[in-house]
């Protein structure tokens, strides 16, 4: 895990300056290296560029979405995300775990699940990995499988790059979450409930 | 049925009980019924259960027992005077029930002839959502889709249920996708299906949510119309909130490949609601509501 975790900061460092440096962000590595001269993969140019970029590495701005009370819409909120650690799609998912702020509506994960990992493939395909907690612990129907799974898929496909999003349990492909949805395939942005 | 009255002018009146819509009261103010002691006695089903007899505050009292809302019916109550009763100082009323046929079937003829597959969502290990009071979806969605199983079936509709028990339609605990599928597979697998319907009872992490709304796939037209016309009928009957109508991607959906529809009768989750939900009369109205809203599209077709 911590070894994920270190790579996964790393990525997310040369993402990161390239998003500063560069308008079009297709998020592509060998584009990125090639456009902007000051990023190489050594670790000492690495290094300095991490501490005059210390500021937009660790703070990215983003919106996460939370149902609201009666399940109809997702509310967006604006948060800024402290990616010292988590990469940002880590540290938004985490936001919905840890649920709303007065007013940006209602909790919608199970609070006993936990996130494993979140990853963005070349593709745009983001896969969320939770425990099996969030299955054992959902109880909602219709309405709740479309909010949570709505909520999370939102919030992910709001980085322009991601286009739709995969649910993982134990690292297993999840096949619909209480009966309803068909989650066999990827899911793309769920505007209907925005 | 016919009572035997010991008096030639009894006064009685006949009405629906309206603490209980299934049960018909024969009362004869200032009348005492003698053998009230006696057990009820049991009617073949088909139009009254049974009739039992009570005094109350003064007054006798002949219950009927009926399989249905009084309202599905007529009812009248009569005196017979023939050469005997008049003789032995005595008379016989007589209470006629009939089913207002006519008006039911009109309303229904549509669905004749055509072939629809319900099903009783979850069902076996899988309880579905469960209510603060315990109650489970797996049971109302199956007593729901029972209910919607006669009414088409005595209007001449083929209807296939996924599952007719509370069992798992494929094997217990088996993946959803197997589940799911051998659902669909009754929709694919019966021949000519004109539609395919889920019922389901919804449940949402917050206790207030509530109210009716109907699914349907994205890209089926005539499942949109489906579900715009049971949602109508739904909330008509039953005033609960109208969430309305909206597109889905689930799995029963997706996968039939006749127009389908998924109903969410009320919130399981909402404590009212699971009250409703849990009532026979209510799924009988929304059992109504949505034959009725079958019988519309067939028309409209
Ligand atoms: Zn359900």
């Amino acid at each position: 895990m911590e070894r994920i975790r270190t790579i996964l900061a790393a990525f997310f460092i040369i993402s990161t300056v390239f998003i500063a440096g560069c308008s079009d962000n297709s998020g592509n590595k060998a584009q990125s290296e090639q456009q902007n001269g000051q990023i190489t993969t050594n670790d000492q140019a690495k290094n300095e560029k991490e501490s005059s970029d210390k500021k937009n590495i660790k703070q990215v701005k983003a919106t996460v979405y939370f149902p609201d009370e009666n399940g109809q819409k997702l509310i967006a909120s604006d948060r800024t995300l402290n990616t010292e650690v988590d990469d940002k799609y880590l540290a938004a998912v985490k936001v919905l775990l840890q649920g709303p702020k007065k007013g940006e509506g209602i909790a919608v994960i199970p609070k006993q699940a936990k996130l494993l990992a979140v990853s963005v493939d070349k593709n745009g395909i983001a896969s969320v990995n939770f425990d099996n907690a969030l299955v054992k612990n959902f109880s909602g129907g219709s309405t709740g499988e479309i909010m949570l799974v709505g909520s999370v898929t939102d919030t992910l496909t709001n980085f322009p790059e991601v286009k739709a999003v995969r649910f993982l349990v134990d690292g297993k492909p999840l096949e619909t979450l209480s009966g309803h949805l068909d989650l066999t395939e990827p899911v793309k942005r769920m505007k209907n409930i925005l | 049925m016919e009572f035997k009255l010991g008096s030639k002018d009894s006064q009685y009146i006949l009405q629906v009980n309206p603490q209980n819509k299934k049960e018909l009261l024969l009362t004869f103010p200032g009348t005492k019924i003698k053998n009230t002691s006696q057990r009820p006695i049991t009617l073949d089903g088909s139009l009254a259960k049974s009739v039992k007899f009570t005094n109350e505050n003064g007054s006798g009292r002949a219950v009927v027992s009926l399989p249905y809302d009084a309202d599905t019916v007529n009812y009248k109550a009569y005196i017979i005077n023939n050469a005997d009763s008049r003789r032995r100082n005595s008379s016989v009323l007589a209470v006629d029930i009939s089913k207002k046929a006519a008006v039911l079937s009109r309303s229904l003829q549509a669905v004749a002839g055509h072939v629809i597959v319900i099903d009783p969502g979850h069902g076996g290990s899988d309880s579905g959502a469960v209510g603060p009071d315990g109650i489970m979806e797996k049971n109302v969605t199956l007593a729901v889709a029972k209910k919607v199983y006669n009414i088409l079936v005595n209007n001449g509709a083929t209807v296939i249920m996924t599952r007719t028990v509370d069992k798992d339609v494929y094997a217990p605990n088996a993946s959803a996708v197997q589940e799911l599928q051998a659902r669909v597979n009754v929709g694919e697998y019966t021949k000519n299906t004109d539609i395919f319907l889920s019922v389901h009872a919804n449940s949402f992490t917050s206790p207030s949510a509530n109210g009716t709304e109907t699914y349907y796939y994205q890209s089926s037209s005539q499942g949109e119309k489906l579900a715009s016309l049971i949602q109508d009928e739904m909330v008509k009957s039953s005033g609960l909130n109208d969430r309305g109508i909206a597109a889905a991607n689930f799995y029963v959906l997706k996968h039939t490949s006749m127009p389908s529809a998924l109903v969410e009768l009320a919130f399981i989750s909402n404590y009212r609601e699971e009250g409703l939900l849990n009532a026979d009369d209510f799924q009988e109205m929304m059992a109504e509501a949505i034959c009725r809203a079958i019988s519309r599209y067939f028309q409209a077709d």
